[in-house]
């Protein structure tokens, strides 16, 4: 019995002992998988389950200089539809497909048939649905008992334009790829994409056997991912008005496009580019391509008149003009050039009047006269060092060159036509860089409107500091031009940009478009101001206005709001002597209106004998300033001086009929000039100061 | 004489040491089971709770099978026997089916799995019928022949199922006792031999699927992607598990789901890649234990009956531990058995309660006559 009982306990241990060496074959086995080979399956792991999984990342802001926000993206949710996971018979999907339809406002025929696919494991039923959307297809996903991931969202981003349609030329606009609006397609999207679009668009994340999980992404990852700012150069501010006058401009003259360049002088930095007609980025679709472009950068035009500074800043810089010289603009409205008639606005003839009442008045035949002078090489290479016939290299995309062909191609006519802005097309932006680099001491700045790109964890990736290209004029040369510049806007063609307050320098131009029998205009100004210490260019151009056509009447208003509105954004203040407000020259008065781009200086030979004698204006030539100031004390007159020495010219010339609130003009010159006070006589020195040299 | 009086006295003198390996085998595996549910599907998540359910009935029915005491349920052994037979029929008469086996059967939202019940009655029988004959050194032929019939009925059934895994526990346990209980070396060559050509001879018989079960186990790398991808799935699973594991909760091979099976047969897998080659050596350290707390009740018995009783809970539950695991790691080839405790199913967590009261039932009965 004990032997029996003996050998069933035997024969359990035996069981036992074999179960526990299986248990310990098992451990050794488990040893050999999880230590010896722990590495080649951890990587085998890693291989099937970490994945680099793709996530839409927030595409950067744009931001104007003083941070407002142009240009951002928020993220929304699109929702898309795994079929594979949906069991077609257990769930009724006619009725999930009506129900989805009703709150995606989708049409039930398209979510029905994407529910029934057989294929395709993400299928996309709509694109950026709202948070309130988004909890409603949640609801009707537990209504239905559908398994996860068979409705499913993806974050994906919208581009919004909180503006609108400001400064959408430069901003351009963000297309739709896989990751939502982040393909810049124009502007400063297209430009700047890389740093916008996001660093990391991919991201290691763990992957289930049966789909990618999508969510559970920390934010901070996502904020990560976020793309870079841009700190653009413009402002809002300013950018508005630009429009604003602009677009009230068009209204006003009924003009077909335009636009507003502000530069900031020192550095080169646009403060404004206003370009019209333009789009709204947030429908950028509804807008055909035409509407999109940026007229600033990419639409080339005759400047016309605008042209003469470089004309006149080419004959100074080579010592081929002195301002005071006579020029005889002719007796007619007609001169031939090389068979070519050049004329002068009509109704207007000046004869032999200064250089500078050439520039004031934009004589087409003065200028072209003078122009003759130049040598064509030396007239172009100056003309290129101006910036004209290429690129500015802003960093905007889709800008033009202009057209300045070599000399070459030029024909006998070419240089008297390129005198006075023709046979060359330049865009605003190049005008604005040039006629900076006058006010600039003749330093040619390199435009741009990105001041830095600021990444999403605070670094500043990419800075664009101002950069000095080259010196295209002596500084001495840079003084007179704004100094013929500051007397177009006081007693020439452009007096209504005058700024109350502020020293304005400006050039009017008003160019014939081809074909030129049409009798259409691009009426056009370039100023600057403060001319103290020059701060800002702004140049203005109006394609075809219909009621006014003289750049003097349709653009230099807009010029003097646009600044205006600079000036007080940018705390400029007014120069210290504070000018009363000019009334308009009498002499020109009623024709400035209508005709500034040419004046006759005819003095009235015939003042009424009648006049007091406080009415008629005095001689003051030979007087120094304090003198003449003094002398036109009694006549409240509202005087203005150029030059320095004694008084050898005055306009309106003695005899002439004035009224209290005239402003006259007292030239100053050296004492060799003091007999002489007209035009004529002004010319007979000039003739025989070149005799005696 | 015995007493054969259900009694709550009979608590007394329950292995309290044996309950706690139980119990704590129970909470590592509800705790595994969370584990890898982590990105679970909800209705996979509420598996979880039916579990939690499970073991609750489990531990009642494990204290109600000591308070009937084993002498009854002895008794009632041919009846047990013959209604686990036909259980396990049932789903086959039924026409049942689910995944290709007809090895559940469904009330409403309840599946029963009725082979792991029969597992028990088939214990119960053969330790009736042991334990009823005279004592002697070594079986008689008639005696195997009777416990081989015994065995092979279930045996037959439920390889029908098909459901290899419970053919093979069946044959495991009858062995266990019958070698317990004596056999002659010469009967023990020859069944080893008879087995061999048993498996020559039925191989060409097997199902496509088997066979490819078969060649699988042998080269699993060679077909990762669709049949030997079970297999290449846990031993990934374990192996980047290292030794410490990933942690509660991250073994991501099983919470992603690269591993099917994850939270049935393959939760070794889902263990041991959470918690590593110490939790595994753990873990079979305490399945030991419980091998020998049981060994000790058995040596202990008086009554033949009640120490065949033990003999076969332990065949039962060891063979499932050593097959299960076994699987796992790619040391045998896949059959569907599920790891006690651990594996999820209402099933196998009240029958190995069952027969762990089974076993503990017997212990205390000493006791009372000690007394």
């Amino acid at each position: 019995m004990l032997t029996v009982i003996n050998a069933y306990k035997r024969r359990v241990l035996v069981v036992v002992v074999l179960l526990i060496s299986g248990l310990g074959f098992i451990i050794g086995r488990l040893y050999y998988i999880q230590i010896l080979q722990h590495e080649q399956y951890l990587n085998l792991a890693l291989k099937q389950h970490i994945t680099k999984v793709v996530i839409a990342p927030r595409r950067g802001d744009i931001v104007d200089r003083t941070g407002k926000v142009l240009a951002t993206s928020t993220m929304l949710h699109s929702i898309y539809c795994d079929p594979t996971l949906i069991e077609k018979g257990k769930i009724d999907i006619s009725e999930l497909s009506r129900r989805l339809s009703s709150i995606l406002h989708k049409p039930q025929e398209k979510i029905y048939d994407a529910l029934r696919r057989k294929k395709g494991r993400g299928v996309l039923l709509c694109r950026k649905i709202s948070p309130e959307q988004v909890k409603e297809v949640e609801s009707v996903i537990k209504e239905f008992h559908l398994p996860r991931y068979a409705l499913f969202f993806r974050k994906e981003g919208k581009r919004i334009y909180p503006y609108g349609k400001l400064l959408a030329p430069v901003l351009g606009y963000a297309v739709l790829d896989k990751f939502g609006d982040n393909r810049g397609m124009a502007g400063l999207e297209y430009q700047y994409d890389k740093y916008l679009r996001g660093g990391i668009p991919k991201i290691i994340t763990a992957r289930g056997a049966s789909r990618i999980l999508l969510d559970d992404f920390p934010e901070e990852v996502l904020e990560k991912s976020c793309g870079a700012t841009l700190v653009l150069s413009i402002d809002e501010s300013i950018q508005y008005i630009a429009e604003k006058e602009l677009a009230e401009a068009l209204a006003r003259e009924k003009g077909d496009a335009g636009c507003v360049t502000v530069m900031d002088i020192p550095t080169g930095e646009l403060l404004a580019m206003a370009s019209l007609p333009s789009f709204d980025p947030n429908k950028y679709a509804y807008y055909p391509l035409d509407l999109r472009r940026n007229n600033a950068i990419s639409s080339p035009i005759q400047p016309g008149s605008v042209m003469k500074i470089f004309t006149f800043a080419t004959l100074l810089e080579n010592n081929q003009l002195d301002v005071q010289e006579p020029v005889d603009c002719g007796s007619g409205n007609t001169v031939y050039f090389n068979g070519r008639a050049i004329r002068d606005a009509p109704g207007h003839s000046m004869g032999v009047v200064p250089a500078y009442l050439a520039f004031y008045y934009s004589s087409n035949v003065g200028t072209a006269r003078l122009a003759e002078r130049l040598d064509n090489e030396v007239m172009y290479a100056q003309l290129r060092r101006f910036g004209f016939g290429r690129k500015t290299g802003i960093d905007l995309p889709g800008e033009d060159d202009g057209i300045l062909r070599p000399v070459r191609q030029w024909s006998l006519l070419s240089k008297t036509s390129l005198a006075i802005g023709y046979e060359i097309a330049v865009t605003s932006l190049q005008i604005a860089q040039a006629v900076s680099a006058i006010a600039n001491n003749g330093y040619l700045m390199k435009p741009y409107v990105v001041q830095k790109v600021v990444d999403a964890r605070g670094r500043v990736v990419l800075e664009n500091r101002p950069k000095r290209l080259m010196r295209v004029v002596r500084p001495s040369v840079a003084e007179q031009m704004l100094e013929l510049m500051e007397g177009v806007v006081l007693y020439g063609t452009g007096q209504k940009a005058q700024i109350p307050g502020y020293r304005v320098g400006g050039k009017t131009g008003t160019a014939l478009k081809p074909p030129y029998k049409e009798k259409k205009f691009i009426a056009s100004f370039v100023g600057v101001v403060p001319l103290d210490s020059p701060r800002i260019c702004v140049s203005v151009w109006i394609d075809n206005p219909h009621r006014h056509h003289y750049g003097g009447d349709v653009a230099a208003p807009v010029f003097k709001k646009v600044a205006e509105a600079a000036l007080k954004v940018l705390h400029i203040p007014p120069s210290e002597e504070v000018k009363p407000t000019p009334t308009p020259y009498p002499l020109l008065a009623e024709e400035s209106e209508t005709r500034s781009e040419s004046a006759s200086i005819q003095p009235d030979t015939h003042p009424k004998a009648s006049s007091a004698s406080k009415e008629i204006m005095p001689d003051l030539s030979g007087l120094t300033m304090r003198e003449a100031l003094k002398k036109l004390i009694p006549y409240k007159v509202n005087p203005h001086f150029v030059g320095s020495g004694v008084v050898i010219d005055q306009m309106p010339p003695a005899g002439n009929r004035i009224t209290p609130g005239t402003r006259c003009l007292l030239i100053f010159g050296d004492t060799k000039t003091k007999s002489l006070k007209s035009a004529q006589l002004l010319n007979q020195l000039y003739q025989e100061r070149r005799g005696e040299q | 004489m015995t007493l054969y009086v259900p009694s709550i006295a009979r608590l007394r003198g329950v292995d309290w040491a044996l309950v706690g390996i139980v119990v704590l085998l129970n909470v590592i595996g509800l705790i595994t089971l969370c584990g890898v549910m982590v990105d679970a599907p909800h209705w996979m998540r509420r598996l979880v709770w039916r579990q939690v359910l499970w073991s609750c009935v489990g531990i009642v029915l494990l204290f109600s099978v000591i308070y009937i005491g084993y002498e009854r349920i002895l008794r009632s052994g041919v009846m047990l026997y013959v209604v686990g037979i036909g259980l396990v029929m049932l789903p086959i008469l039924l026409g049942m089916r689910r995944k290709g086996a007809s090895s559940w059967l469904f009330f409403g939202g309840l599946s029963i799995q009725p082979s792991e019940f029969a597992k028990l009655a088939l214990i119960v029988m053969l330790a009736r019928y042991l334990g009823g004959r005279s004592r002697q050194e070594y079986l008689r032929f008639f005696d195997l022949i009777i416990v081989g019939v015994l065995a092979l009925i279930p045996t037959l059934i439920v390889a029908r199922q098909p459901d290899l895994g419970s053919a093979v526990i069946f044959i495991a346990i009858a062995l266990s006792v019958a070698f317990v209980a004596g056999m002659k070396r010469r009967w023990i060559a020859l069944l080893i031999v008879a087995m061999l050509l048993g498996g020559v001879l039925i191989y060409p018989h097997l199902k496509p699927y088997q066979k490819d079960r078969l060649k699988v186990f042998l080269h699993p790398w060679d077909d990762s992607l669709s049949k030997g991808y079970n297999i290449v799935q846990s031993e990934i699973a374990i192996g980047s598990g290292g030794l410490f594991g990933k942690g509660f909760g991250k073994g991501s091979q099983t919470r992603y789901r690269f591993l099917p099976q994850h939270y049935t047969d393959f939760i070794f897998a889902g263990f041991v890649e959470q918690f590593g080659l110490l939790g595994g050596v753990l873990l079979i350290l305490l399945y030991v234990s419980l091998l020998y707390r049981l060994r000790k009740i058995a040596i202990r018995c008086k009554e033949a009956t009640a120490f065949f009783l033990v003999v076969g809970v332990m065949a039962l539950l060891a063979t499932h531990v050593v097959l299960n695991i076994g699987i796992t790691m790619g040391l045998l080839p896949v059959t569907g058995l599920p790891l006690p405790w651990l594996s999820y199913g209402g099933s196998s967590l009240v029958s190995s309660y069952l027969a762990v009261g089974l076993a503990l039932t017997t212990r205390q009965h000493r006791r009372i006559f000690s007394i």
